[in-house]
């Protein structure tokens, strides 16, 4: 019975191994496998649909664009070459004079360069299968992308970027409804509205804060963005009485509309409690006012406007009509400006919004890309557009194969229409590669396998000698880094993202590389004194919040933070910094200068923190140069300003104001507080705040203390933006070659998305000194709000050839550091760090460059290179020469 | 014979009443999932109007004066039953293909394009042989040394594995798994440290075999624990009833006695937990399928929950509560099977 037994048990145990045995190694000489990984899950890998960085992973390896980007012949910086395309673009512009074309693609005034452009294709270009790549896969591939009934997430690339290709929006919009202003479709000849769509549906609106293309009649050097509100609020004082009262009317009947019948829900929700009466009216500001208000509900609901200018009172209100708005809008039209048009019967309908149907039937041919031949493509764009500029934009592409594209149509009950096509549902046969590899594998949420296309023309047209060693891709999903450290020591990846804990074990790897991004980590303070007593009063137990308003104390916590020491300790490579554009940003693609070499990037450390060192307090002391600006740390110039702060607000008389001996108590939201790299963060940032406190309490003789309390909120953007927060870490960054559009984040009043509360949708209101001809003088035209002078630098047009290059480049650069500087001071965006991301690359790999290039990184899979081929590695791997402390 | 007309009955009401109960969870839980917050989440380098065009294409919202607002549940749920029997149909005017819209909806975003249900098979091949695997293992080594244990009651080996089962069922499964990968898989290389590809390798093949066997045995430790622990407290008890001495005492061996007698009767409460066992081999465990990067249903659940994939995440829960209520109506109609004595349907006048 017991031999029975043992044999059972030796029978299982041999199977087991036998089945351990097998699975052998199937590495190979001559093959450079890229074994890689990812820890998100990729959800698609169509071109038109991605949202997320790891949906566009596969089509970086099997796709190409028209144009790409290839290090310099020194390897120093990158040049623009040619791809699928044949050549560069060619501006054809001057050449177009036939009516039909121009009246098509809406061509009205002078054009003579920039709108349209040649593109010659490359005629090796095939899909993996052999098939050609031609004109029509472009202009067929484009009608998919704004296929108004597939909603492509990424159609906007085509009309709402740099590149904007003639009645895309029109073609990927029609069919829907949506609000437009009526300024657009009014017939000059007729007065009436030109668009049927309009004309039928007859509902008219006002809301005095949406954007209109009627300010920018009226104001110059305005972005589209600008409301009825600023027409009516900023007509100057050259107005007849008529006028005044008329503008002050259509505000008031707005304001009491928005008072008595909008929702108060949302971010003004406080705002709002305070307005009591008509007395009250006054105080709501443009962006309350976000509601389009049907002119019926004039006459159907009870709103009152005054009699009498400059006096809104009980006793001088009157009841509003929809015709009394029809009369003011009149008179206000008529006396401001018509935008150009004449007929004064209609002009009065020149600031509203109408419902337009977009339930015109807009044909394809009508957007801007034709064929010209098999192989050359036609761009007719809506915007000028500088040939660089179009390269950069054209290094993405669009195309699919649109007949397997078609086939794997599915639609929804709602009629909307999707695509297998490049999704995990249609798998590898649902695609077509066209780059430098081809997809083999696509395992969901498991695998990615891509092998060298053999088709690609970049293998023998003699362009690419010395790129693209690499024969196959192997990506892994793995989303637990441990895994993927493990995978890594192991000698199964060729790579691995560092995290913070890593660092301290490979933080000094001579195979360790650090790719920046263009993002800024930052701490953003709730600076609405209004908002935090409100929150202070819903504190559980005493304590103060309010003393966040005062500027020098908020200056005192950025100069308290040691942001070297907070880079190397709380964070994975990032660089310690202060500014709000970090080392990647040109403001010159075209020589790849960057800002942040140019004497106005570095004059900003200087604008904000003057020159820190030395202790403020002694006798000797004596503002040194600040070395190390890019830290902004100085704990005793940290604790000069944090006392200026106590003081200050010790002696305010507002309510709320702190008090000796009071706790200040912050909140920190933050999306996971279990985080360990948040826990690091936060504990660090805690240290430096009680360090500086306890440093200003000696120079005080008080007591003061201050809390840090993290609190989990996912949607804490969303928080900050209607001002529910003390304070959160808000990271910000864009596109690399447009640093001015970034700062449209910090200086467009109507940003929805910014972080600063107590500055948000005042950045027209508060108005900023810029030497922006650097003459050393302050000029009156050189005092601006910010909003206008982010409005003026994002408009300017430079070209390289013109004579006043050099001057306009300068005074963009002027007012770019000036705005940069005056958002600094202010304190409520206090940068931390310019994030990068560290990782180690196994002996088997080499990158293309051993430096960081802008715009380049490292060279990517085209100049990857191998010490090792598989065979060897994994000979190597299996020796006992092999270890992973080699790395450390 | 009244039995059967009696257990019959029982059954259909059951039947009746889990079609019932299904259709109210279906409600509710339609009406709950769709109550999750659709906000966008604002962060940097996100595109607020495109969420919702998007949301607006699958009929989430609907956009008024500008402004989206979220479709109100009633009409989300109306919509949803007239696309279930009616569903819409569309003709492509660039293929001329006529499509039929699925009547479970689509994923928009963890397999985009997919069927809700094509979504949740797709993934459920390696949780279920998983699970299998796992089940074939664990019941019969629990049971096994839950008959161990019984039989050597406060011996050294009954203590010994006692603290052993109260370690394995305390330690969450998670940690086993971090154990046996790193000691198995990297540290010994023994096994591989994560389940091999089934497209590549099919799920029957040697290779998937050997690389499920870390997840196998993780997902089996606990229960092998609990099994054992139940048997042993069952078997404990009737061990010491008084029908095993007569037993005994008529003259059955002690081997006799307590396979013939105590282990049928110390069934009773086990066998509805295999039979939940089995049942359940439907179901995925996030976490070891993370660690072990098994491409099956406890990831496409979280990924569609994390995502707002409603459509995906209501099917998977609603096939879920339905395994649910007939893995409950098979595991109390398996009471009358196990033990004859447990009478089925039995009203106060059959008391």
């Amino acid at each position: 019975m017991k031999e029975r037994k043992t044999n059972i048990i030796i029978l299982g145990l041999s199977s087991l191994l036998i089945l351990t045995a097998c699975g052998g190694s199937s590495a190979k000489k001559g093959v450079y496998t890229y074994r890689t990984y990812l820890s998100t899950k990729p959800k698609t890998w169509n071109v038109h649909t991605w949202e997320t960085s790891d949906e566009s992973y596969v089509p970086a390896f099997t796709e190409i664009g028209l144009y790409d980007l290839a290090f310099n012949d020194t390897r120093d910086g990158y040049k623009v070459i040619h791809e699928m395309a044949g050549d560069f673009p060619v501006d054809v512009t001057a050449e177009i004079d036939d009516e039909a074309i121009l009246d098509r693609y809406g061509y009205t005034g002078n054009i003579d360069e920039g709108y349209v452009w040649d593109i010659a294709l490359n005629p090796n270009a095939v899909w993996e299968n052999g098939e050609p790549i031609t004109a029509d896969t472009y202009v067929e591939s484009m009608k998919r992308q704004l296929d108004p009934k597939m909603v492509n997430y990424r159609a906007d690339s085509y009309y709402a970027s740099s590149l904007v290709l003639a009645n895309a929006e029109r073609y990927f919009k029609q069919g829907r409804s949506t609000i437009e202003p009526l300024y657009n479709y009014i017939d000059t000849d007729t007065g009436d509205y030109n668009r049927s769509g309009v004309a039928e549906n007859g509902i008219l609106y006002i809301n005095i804060h949406a954007g209109s293309p009627y300010a920018g009649s009226i104001f110059s050097g305005t972005d589209g963005s600008e409301g009825l509100y600023v027409v009516l609020n900023n007509r100057g004082t050259t107005g007849s009485n008529k006028l005044e009262l008329a503008a002050q009317r259509i505000n008031d009947a707005c304001q009491y509309y928005c008072w008595k019948y909008a929702s108060h829900e949302g971010d003004y929700a406080t705002d709002w409690e305070e307005i009591t009466g008509i007395s009250k009216l006054s105080s709501v500001k443009s962006e309350m006012m976000d509601v389009n208000i049907s002119l019926f509900d004039f006459d159907d609901k009870e709103v009152y406007v005054r009699s009498t200018k400059d006096e809104f009172t009980e006793e001088t209100k009157e009841r509003y009509s929809q015709d009394k708005l029809k009369a003011d809008l009149y008179t206000v039209v008529s006396g401001l400006g018509r935008g150009g048009f004449t007929s004064e019967e209609w002009s009065w309908k020149l600031p509203l919004f109408a419902t337009v149907y977009n339930d015109y039937k807009e044909d394809f041919a009508n957007v801007g890309i034709a064929k010209v031949n098999d192989y050359k493509i036609r761009l007719y764009l809506s915007k000028p557009i500088d040939v660089l500029n179009l390269e950069f934009a054209l290094t993405g592409n669009w195309i699919v194969d649109v007949e397997l594209y078609d086939k794997l149509k599915n639609v929804t009950s709602t009629g909307y229409v999707t695509t297998k096509y490049a999704t995990p549902g249609g798998g590898v046969k649902g695609y077509r590669s066209y780059g430098p590899y081809k997809l083999t594998v696509f395992e969901s949420g498991k695998q990615i396998k891509m092998t060298r296309n053999d088709k690609w023309y970049g293998y023998t047209d003699g362009e690419h000698v010395g790129q693209f060693q690499t024969t196959d891709i192997y990506t892994r999903i793995i989303t637990d880094h441990n895994v993927a450290m493990q995978e890594f020591e192991a000698g199964r990846l060729d790579d691995i993202d560092l995290n913070r804990a890593d660092m301290k074990v490979y933080g000094n790897s001579t195979r360790k590389t650090s790719s920046y991004e263009s993002y800024t980590q930052k701490i953003s303070f709730n600076s609405n004194r209004k908002k935090l007593l409100d929150r202070q009063k819903k504190l559980t137990e005493a304590g103060n919040k309010t003393v966040l308003s005062n500027l020098n104390f908020r200056k005192g916590l950025s100069l308290a933070m040691d942001r070297n020491n907070f880079a190397s300790q709380a964070t994975a490579g990032s660089k310690a910094f202060t500014g709000l554009l970090n080392d990647l940003y040109l403001t010159d693609v075209t020589t790849g200068e960057m800002y942040r070499n140019t004497v106005q990037g570095k004059s900003v450390y200087e604008q904000v923190y003057g020159k820190l060192g030395g202790d403020p307090y002694a006798s000797d002391y004596v503002e040194q140069a600040l070395a190390e600006s890019a830290n902004g740390y100085n704990l005793a110039m940290a604790t000069k300003y944090i006392v200026d702060g106590l003081t200050e607000e010790m002696n305010s008389t507002a309510d709320g104001h702190i008090n000796k001996d009071d706790t200040i108590r912050l909140e920190f939201r933050v999306y996971d507080t279990e985080s360990e790299t948040t826990i690091e963060m936060l504990n660090f940032i805690r240290a430096q705040f009680n360090k500086v406190i306890a440093e200003a309490n000696k120079k005080l003789d008080a007591n003061f203390a201050i809390t840090i309390n993290a609190q989990k909120d996912e949607d804490f953007y969303n928080s900050a933006k209607s001002g529910n927060y003390d304070m959160i870490f808000s990271t910000w960054g864009g596109a690399a070659t447009n640093p001015v559009g970034l700062m449209e984040v910090y200086c467009k009043y109507d940003f929805e998305s910014c972080c600063e509360y107590g500055f948000k949708g005042l950045q027209d209101n508060v108005n900023l000194s810029i030497d922006a001809n650097g003459d050393g003088e302050i000029a009156a035209s050189e005092t601006k709000s910010f909003h206008k002078w982010w409005t003026e630098i994002n408009n300017m047009t430079e070209k390289r050839e013109a004579a006043d290059y050099e001057e306009k480049h300068n005074y963009r650069l002027n007012v770019l550091a000036g705005l940069e500087a005056g958002v600094l001071n202010r304190f409520e965006a206090v940068p931390l760090v310019a994030r990068a991301t560290t990782s180690l690359n196994s002996f088997k790999i080499e990158n293309g460059s051993k430096v960081y290039i802008n715009l380049m990184g490292y060279g990517g899979i085209r100049y990857l290179t191998y010490n090792f081929d598989d065979y060897d590695w994994n000979s190597f791997v299996k020796s006992k020469d092999y270890s992973a402390d080699l790395y450390k | 014979m009244r039995n059967v007309k009696e257990t019959l009955k029982y059954i259909l009401k059951r039947v009746l009443l889990m079609v019932v109960t299904f259709l109210v969870i279906f409600v509710i839980s339609f009406a709950l999932i769709r109550a999750l917050p659709l906000n966008f989440s604002g962060g940097s380098g996100t595109d607020e109007m495109k969420f919702y065009m998007q949301q607006v294409a699958i009929g989430r919202m609907y956009e008024k004066n500008g402004k989206f607002y979220e479709n109100p549940i009633p009409v989300q749920f109306f919509n949803f039953l007239k696309n279930l029997f009616n569903p819409y149909t569309y003709t492509d005017p660039e293929s001329g293909i006529t499509q039929v819209a699925s009547r479970w909806g689509y994923s928009y975003k963890v397999e985009a394009g997919l069927t809700a249900d094509q979504v949740l098979f797709r993934h459920l091949a390696p949780t279920v042989v998983i699970n299998i695997y796992s089940s074939l293992f664990s019941v019969p080594c629990g049971i096994g040394l839950g008959i161990f244990m019984a039989l050597k009651k406060n011996k050294w080996q009954d203590n010994v594995l006692s603290v052993v089962i109260m370690l394995f069922i305390s330690v969450p499964s998670f940690v086993d798994a971090f154990l046996l990968q790193y000691l198995l898989g990297y540290h010994w290389e023994i096994l591989p440290p994560s389940v091999a590809s089934l497209t590549e390798n099919g799920i029957f093949s040697p290779v998937m075999f050997q690389s499920m066997i870390l997840p196998v045995l993780a997902m089996s430790l606990g229960s092998i624990a609990g099994y054992a622990r139940y048997t042993r407290a069952e078997l404990t008890e009737v061990l010491t009833s008084d029908f095993m001495l007569l037993a005994r005492t008529k003259g059955l061996r002690r081997s006799q006695a307590t396979v013939r007698h105590a282990l049928r009767n110390s069934m009773v409460p086990i066998f509805p937990m295999i039979l939940g066992e089995v049942i359940s081999v439907l179901s995925g465990s996030v976490i070891i399928e993370q660690i072990f990067t098994v491409n099956g249903v406890g990831g496409i659940y979280l990924d569609s929950i994390n995502s707002r994939d409603l459509d995906v995440f209501q099917f998977v829960s609603m096939f879920y509560i339905l395994i649910g209520l007939v893995g409950s109506l098979v595991v109390d109609i398996s009471y009358g099977i196990v033990d004859p004595r447990i009478r089925m349907g039995g009203g106060k006048d059959n008391a």
